[in-house]
């Protein structure tokens, strides 16, 4: 079987992860933004807390818009977390925490280490299989 | 396969995967149920406006209550005296499109309570008229929550012209207005009698039948972590079927059950 190829299937499924990592990662922070300005707000104006305008206030309709593109990003992030977890069959319990940490502000960035750090060595084995070396 | 899902701790993980998938599904369910609520809201504007019935405020909105959802596009009616001279203005209004002010009036009621009723709407600031403060009348009109108040940082003004305000906020409004007040306020549908000349009356939100997208997006996104959640618990059954899943003491760090990347066994 050739390896070439898989080694590049591998390689982009862990770029697709890492980009979808500081994506999800950057709107989760614009969206704590937004509820933090919706607390300051709520403060001001007495009304219930997710009601106030949040970030709508610094450009308008983004805090309608922020939340949506957050969750498919998320969704997008699980789907292609779970898929590398398919390709390199990472320890399952450090997937489902990659997929928590995609919830958690920061923690996506730690998680996209911990999953690069990981993972590049198995592309690197891959092409050694190419090059005649048994991997381990 | 099979017996290799029956194993007790495939069988148990499948619980808990379930009990996971269900409560997303369910989480689904009442993301969808808010979307649809925007609807709803509306609709019941209709209805109210359409039928005859209202009822007093005072069973809808009291002052120092919180303002209940349900009380939203609720039929009041309330008997009292404007306060003519306590009169505001709400400009960047439209109706139909059309750019205009609202005019936001407080009826005192027959116990004293504020209510701060949208008589009308104008084109322009000019054609406001003032009501007569002294005969006692009957509005009847549809309950609005209280806006949110326009957020300023300190010594900033909302740069309107004296006499009108940028929001119908209960916040903005305390400091003009006798109290008590309701949080909240009333479209006027009718007064009774009339004060002429009559302004152009605020017509109820219309149902757009639209569904709110925000909403709808995250009950699609529960219900796909729901199927991952059985996918990856199908995987996990699948691989270990195959013989993959084995205790690999150098791939173990954090984890107790699996461990092994498939590159190096395939």
């Amino acid at each position: 079987m050739a390896t070439g190829p898989r080694a590049k299937a591998l390689s982009n499924a862990l770029l697709r992860y890492r980009v979808l990592a500081w994506t999800t990662g950057i709107f989760l922070l614009l969206l704590t933004l937004h509820i933090v300005l919706q607390g300051f707000q709520a403060a001001d104006t007495g009304e219930f807390w997710f009601s106030n305008e949040g970030m709508s206030q610094i450009v308008p309709g983004s805090g309608h818009i922020i939340p949506m593109i957050h969750g498919w990003l998320y969704l997008a992030y699980v789907i292609v977390a779970v898929d590398l977890w398919m390709r390199t069959r990472l320890p399952a319990w450090g997937t489902v925490g990659v997929v928590l940490a995609g919830t958690i502000p920061v923690m996506s960035f730690v998680a996209e280490r911990w999953v690069t750090a990981r993972v590049q060595p198995m592309v690197g084995a891959v092409k050694e299989k190419k090059a005649g070396t048994v991997s381990s | 396969m099979l017996r290799t899902a029956l194993k007790p701790r495939w069988l148990a993980l499948l619980v808990v995967m379930l009990l996971a998938a269900s409560v997303m599904a369910k989480l689904g369910d009442w993301q969808l149920q808010r979307a649809r609520e925007h609807g709803d809201s509306a609709q019941k504007a209709e209805q109210a406006a359409e039928s005859g019935a209202s009822v007093p405020i005072g069973e809808v909105l009291r002052p120092s209550q919180t303002f209940q959802r349900e009380a939203i596009n609720a039929k009041v009616s309330a008997t009292g005296h404007w306060s003519g001279a306590d009169q505001l203005l709400v400009p960047d209004r439209e109706l139909d499109g059309e750019p205009g002010l609202w005019v936001l009036t407080p009826l005192i009621t027959e116990d004293g309570t504020t209510v701060p009723v949208v008589r009308g709407w104008v084109a322009d600031a000019a054609e406001a008229t003032e009501p007569d403060s002294d005969t006692e009348v009957t509005v009847v009109g549809l309950v609005q929550p209280t806006e949110p108040s326009a957020v300023r940082d300190p010594g900033e003004t909302s740069g309107l012209p004296e006499g009108q305000i940028d929001r119908v906020a209960a916040a903005q409004l305390a400091g003009l207005w006798p109290q008590p007040m309701v949080t909240g306020f009333v479209v006027m549908s009718s007064q009774t009698p009339q004060t002429d000349p009559a302004l152009t009356l605020v017509p109820p939100p219309t149902s757009d039948g639209k569904l709110d997208w925000g909403n709808v997006s995250y009950a699609i996104q529960w219900w796909a972590f729901a199927l991952i959640a059985l996918l990856f618990w199908f995987r996990l059954v699948r691989d270990d079927h195959k013989g993959l899943l084995r205790r690999d003491l150098e791939e173990e760090d954090d984890d107790e059950d699996e461990a092994a990347p498939a590159v190096s066994h395939s």
